[in-house]
């Protein structure tokens, strides 16, 4: 391209700007544009950081499953017969594994999320991309691990022969969307938030492990509900969105657990429906304290 | 004349926290507003770049010239003011433009390819001739952790040049690579100016800037104290040192 061309050429091409506020609505939509833009990239990064994790080990891969695997037994063999829990949870092992694949999804975007924006400084203090990649690429990630976790569990339940019933199979779909919006709202919030103040990857390690006790996934929700007397504390404890899309999962495939509703909370349609709008709500609003927060990354880092 | 940056009265003010221990930190609770600093990076600097120019950018250490680069570059955001730029930049901002530690040279290659805007297929089009410039064959599926800083900057230098930018910005790093090195940098760098690529060059050799550059703009503490002639610049630069070592 010749001197002439080439300054036509960038004449027609649009300006970006640094620096303008932008208007209220644009920071709500642009990072959507944004992010779908840099599909490519967050399928890179998403390739980077799968390859990057199991490299050099033999198994690969099959390493993701050994952490719920492990859990699994423990839970397993120490709830489920030393405490007894089994004798009351018909198919233990199934709702265990349906509690688990849920809940591994949610935590490990939460506990690797801190370090999305901070473990890749080095791209982001010289490279401009638009930062929303590194959170959205490690829901991606995390979710790779969920698909093979769940396909474990539908093998498992295969052996076990006891087939979940239709149409309350579908239910997994919107569990599967409360679990991805509240895991990318909360991956907009840790990342951006961890880098200026640090002690918060500390806290979330801390906050997982009070919350995965506060989900029903060791003790079905009949045992929740024998518990606690209060309406007010019930339905504090369905407010959690992990809960109710737990709670989904188990609806869909359970086999065992369905004969007894009690193991499930009234209207549970209507509030994995209204999780997902929570959940619409709460990835815009990640995405506002993360776009806010972005400006001062490259500085503070 | 047509711009491809423009820079309108653009300031940067960073926050100096002073190393405090926590318990300091707890005593002075209240007064902790007055334990911040501000620093001007850069003061209400406005100037435009026009495509096709060599703009070098200089001033002494601390002057702003890496924090305007990486304002333009869209890495660092104005505390007030706008830029503009178009086109495709592609920045040397000192070292180690965003490799990844652990991956090899050649996964860098995609890597960083990627993250400056090349496709897949431009990658492997441009693979053989990236690793043939930067000269380090022998170590390109090695991490690039283990790289020497010339290597590093010599990988990234032909990264930034085969991604075919309408903007490069070199910030300095050139010095880290050898003689031969920078003069087929410099080749390379000619070869742009005939395409009528933009070039902003940071350099504190006076040489450079002369042989190579279009216009200078000359930053003392983060005011932009001239633009224009490259020699009137250099001198004028010359003369600020000078008064400083009184």
């Amino acid at each position: 391209m010749g001197k002439d061309s080439r300054s036509t050429s960038v004449a027609n091409l649009p300006w970006q700007e640094t620096g303008s506020r932008v208007s209220f609505w644009a920071s709500i939509s642009s990072p959507f544009i944004d992010s779908f833009a840099q599909r490519s990239l967050i399928w890179l990064l998403i390739d980077k950081e799968l390859r990057a994790r199991y490299k050099g080990s033999a198994l690969g891969i099959l390493w993701s499953l050994a952490k719920p695997i492990t859990q699994l037994l423990i839970y397993f063999v120490a709830i489920g017969e030393f405490l007894g829990a089994s004798r009351s949870i018909p198919g233990f092992a199934i709702f265990v594994l349906i509690g688990l694949t849920a809940w591994s999804f949610f935590s490990d975007v939460a506990s690797q999320s801190s370090q999305a924006i901070i473990g890749n400084a080095g791209i982001i203090k010289k490279i401009h991309v638009p930062r929303i990649i590194f959170p959205l690429s490690v829901v991606g990630s995390s979710f790779v691990y969920f698909v093979i976790q769940f396909l474990v569990l539908g093998i498992a339940i295969l052996i076990v022969g006891s087939l979940p019933e239709f149409p309350q199979f579908w239910l997994i779909f919107p569990s599967t969307t409360i679990l991805i919006l509240f895991g990318t709202g909360t991956a907009y919030l840790i990342s951006s938030i961890n880098v200026f103040i640090r002690d918060l990857q500390h806290l979330v390690d801390v906050a997982l492990s009070i919350l995965f006790w506060l989900s029903p996934i060791v003790y079905s929700y009949k045992f929740v509900v024998q518990a606690i007397q209060s309406e007010f504390l019930l339905g504090l404890y369905l407010a959690n969105p992990i809960s109710v899309a737990i709670l989904g999962f188990q609806r869909a495939l359970w086999r065992d657990g369905t004969d007894d509703m009690a193991n499930f909370p009234d209207h549970l349609i209507w509030r994995l429906g209204i999780m997902c709008l929570a959940g619409a709500v709460f990835v815009v609003l990640g995405q506002a304290v993360f776009k806010r927060f972005e400006r001062n990354f490259a500085q503070e880092i | 004349m047509t711009n491809i940056v423009e820079i309108q009265n653009v300031s940067k003010r960073f926050v100096i926290h002073k190393e405090k221990s926590i318990k300091e930190r707890l005593l002075n609770f209240q007064l902790s507003q007055t334990h911040k600093d501000d620093f001007y990076a850069l003061r209400d600097v406005t100037f435009d770049i026009a495509v096709g120019e060599s703009l070098g950018l200089i001033g002494h250490n601390g002057s702003g010239k890496s924090t305007l680069l990486k304002i333009i570059g869209g890495i660092l955001y104005p505390t007030s003011g706008v830029v503009r730029h178009r086109g495709r930049i592609a920045a040397l901002l000192e070292l180690g433009t965003g490799f990844h530690p652990d991956l090899t040279g050649r996964q860098n290659i995609y890597l960083n390819g990627s993250l400056m805007g090349l496709s897949n297929s431009e990658i492997e089009f441009h693979l053989d001739s990236i690793i043939d410039f930067s000269g380090i064959e022998d170590f390109i599926d090695t991490p690039v952790k283990f790289y020497s800083s010339g290597m590093y900057v010599r990988l990234a230098f032909s990264v930034a040049v085969h991604s075919d930018p309408d903007l490069l910005i070199i910030d300095e790093v050139l010095a880290v690579g050898d003689q031969p090195f920078q003069e087929k940098c410099f080749a390379k760098m000619r070869e742009f100016q005939r395409d009528g690529r933009t070039i902003v060059l940071v350099s504190h050799s006076s040489a450079q800037i002369v042989n190579f550059c279009d216009r200078v703009a000359l930053l003392h503490h983060g005011e932009l104290k001239f633009i224009g002639k490259t020699k009137q610049g250099v001198k004028k630069l010359d003369e600020l040192y000078a008064a400083e070592a009184k």
